[in-house]
């Protein structure tokens, strides 16, 4: 056969192949700055609580939106206001998508957070902030399944006691599966990028 | 350069270039699939571009010694054969001027079409293109029989790709809402199929037409300019359409 076409064949070849390992290897993969889960992601375990206006919250109905999950309570001196806030001006940052991410915050301390005192707690942050809270049976469950610590702890304070707790934020995606996880104090940046990210 | 091949050679080079547009195109829909790299679709469109123009419509023959005497039948054709590019070149125009237009008004976002039957009307016009380039080698080495049975189904498989295209998909996007009127990306797509599904149709009546002279003995071996401008009308149709499959059903994300 014609040497000449069986190069051509080659070369043509060689440089779609060329060109696709070139963009296979500096494609920039997009990259999130939470932790992020392992792939199949899990899904998040249900979180089913009546809220303050009588009705029932069921983590699975929120599907189609993103949640950031954070556990505190009420009386919290420290952790819990500092996140309230950043993850307000996370829904600033969000501007016109901010109605596709939803901010549920659920008690460590069921014996003083009651469903009206924990929503009106997070509504002092922002208006769409979902607060829950419930028996404590309920609640232990729900710790359990996302690896909540939390302890009772005297202390000198007026409120009595204070919580010690777990203080990690839980990105659960629109498809209802655990898929990032963020500290204490990440950048409100950071996470606003990944939310623009997810919701591409 | 001489490119004067015996008949089998030159059928089997016109084979290995149809098994490689076939896998360079098998591959353009690969890359479309995976991860989409637009720059990836457009360097496979120009590597089959390059190979239909040079293997298929022997665009080096413009480069061709034309004979001294200026009454004879290869000099006359030599100045057709420029006219004939020049009327592509002007042609190409149209066809750069919508595919502009394309990528101006949708950018990187394609409508809502269905793959399988763009791959198939595309594997159908390659494929004929495959089959006219078998019957210009037959007639360059006088098999008329040849000829006529290869054009025939060149024919049949233009006017599949015509009728999957304005019988099929149309009808298909306007039951999915896409109508001409209903925004940009429908008067592009109508826009970009339409002007070359009419250019898929006149060159069925230049087949017609090369068929019927053929069997009245008009060509030869040596003299069959017709046939020659029917193949390379042909295989520009064929090339327009390279650019365009992508353009409208592999490029960018789904409106």
């Amino acid at each position: 056969m014609d040497k000449k076409i069986v190069w051509v064949g080659f070369l043509s070849l060689a440089v779609v192949a060329a060109a696709i390992m070139l963009t296979l290897v500096f494609a920039k993969p997009v990259s999130f700055y939470g932790t992020s889960y392992n792939e199949p992601y899990p899904t998040a375990p249900q979180i089913e609580l009546i809220k303050s206006n009588g009705e029932t919250f069921r983590l699975s109905e929120q599907k189609g939106k993103i949640v950031l999950l954070f556990f505190g309570y009420t009386s919290c001196p420290d952790v819990c206001p500092t996140t309230l806030a950043e993850f307000k001006q996370v829904m600033d940052g969000m501007e016109n998508k901010a109605e596709q991410v939803q901010v549920v915050f659920v008690s460590v301390d069921p014996k003083r957070d009651t469903p009206e005192k924990i929503q009106k707690y997070v509504e002092h942050f922002d208006q769409g902030f979902i607060g829950l809270s419930g028996s404590m049976d309920e609640l232990e469950s729900i710790w359990k399944n996302y690896g909540i610590f939390r302890e009772e702890v005297k202390s000198d304070s007026a409120f009595g006691y204070i919580v010690n707790h777990t203080a990690r934020t839980y990105l659960i995606d629109a498809d209802g599966n655990l898929r990032l996880s963020y500290g204490f104090q990440t950048p409100v940046e950071n996470i606003v990028s990944d939310l623009k990210n997810l919701l591409k | 350069m001489s490119h004067i091949l015996d008949k089998s050679s030159a059928l089997r080079q016109g084979l290995v270039i149809f098994v490689y547009l076939a896998v360079l195109t098998a591959l353009e829909y690969f890359v479309a699939v995976t991860f989409g790299a637009v720059s990836i679709l457009v360097l496979v469109a120009v590597i089959k571009a390059a190979l239909v123009m040079y293997y298929y419509m022997h665009i080096y023959k413009l480069n061709e010694d034309s004979d001294e005497d200026t009454h004879s039948y290869s000099y006359k054709t030599g100045t057709n054969r420029l006219g004939l590019w020049l009327f592509l070149l002007s042609d190409a125009f149209v066809f750069a001027g919508l595919m502009a237009v394309r990528i101006n008004l949708l950018g990187l976002t394609r409508p809502h079409l269905n793959q399988l039957l763009g791959l198939a009307v595309t594997a159908v016009l390659l494929i004929s293109s495959f089959f006219m380039n078998r019957g210009e080698t037959a007639m360059a080495h006088g098999d008329k029989k040849g000829f006529i049975t290869n054009v025939l189904i060149t024919f049949v498989l233009g006017f599949g790709f015509l009728l999957g295209v304005v019988a099929v998909e149309w009808p298909a996007a306007i039951a999915e809402g896409l109508t001409a009127s209903s925004g940009t990306p429908g008067a592009v797509f109508f826009m970009m199929t339409g002007m070359h599904a009419f250019h898929v149709f006149t060159g069925l009546i230049f087949l017609l037409v090369v068929m019927n002279n053929a069997r009245k003995d008009v060509y030869s071996a040596d003299q069959h300019w017709g046939v020659e401008a029917a193949a390379v009308y042909w295989h520009f149709v064929d090339l327009v359409w390279i650019f365009f499959y992508p353009a409208l059903y592999l490029i960018g994300k789904l409106l």
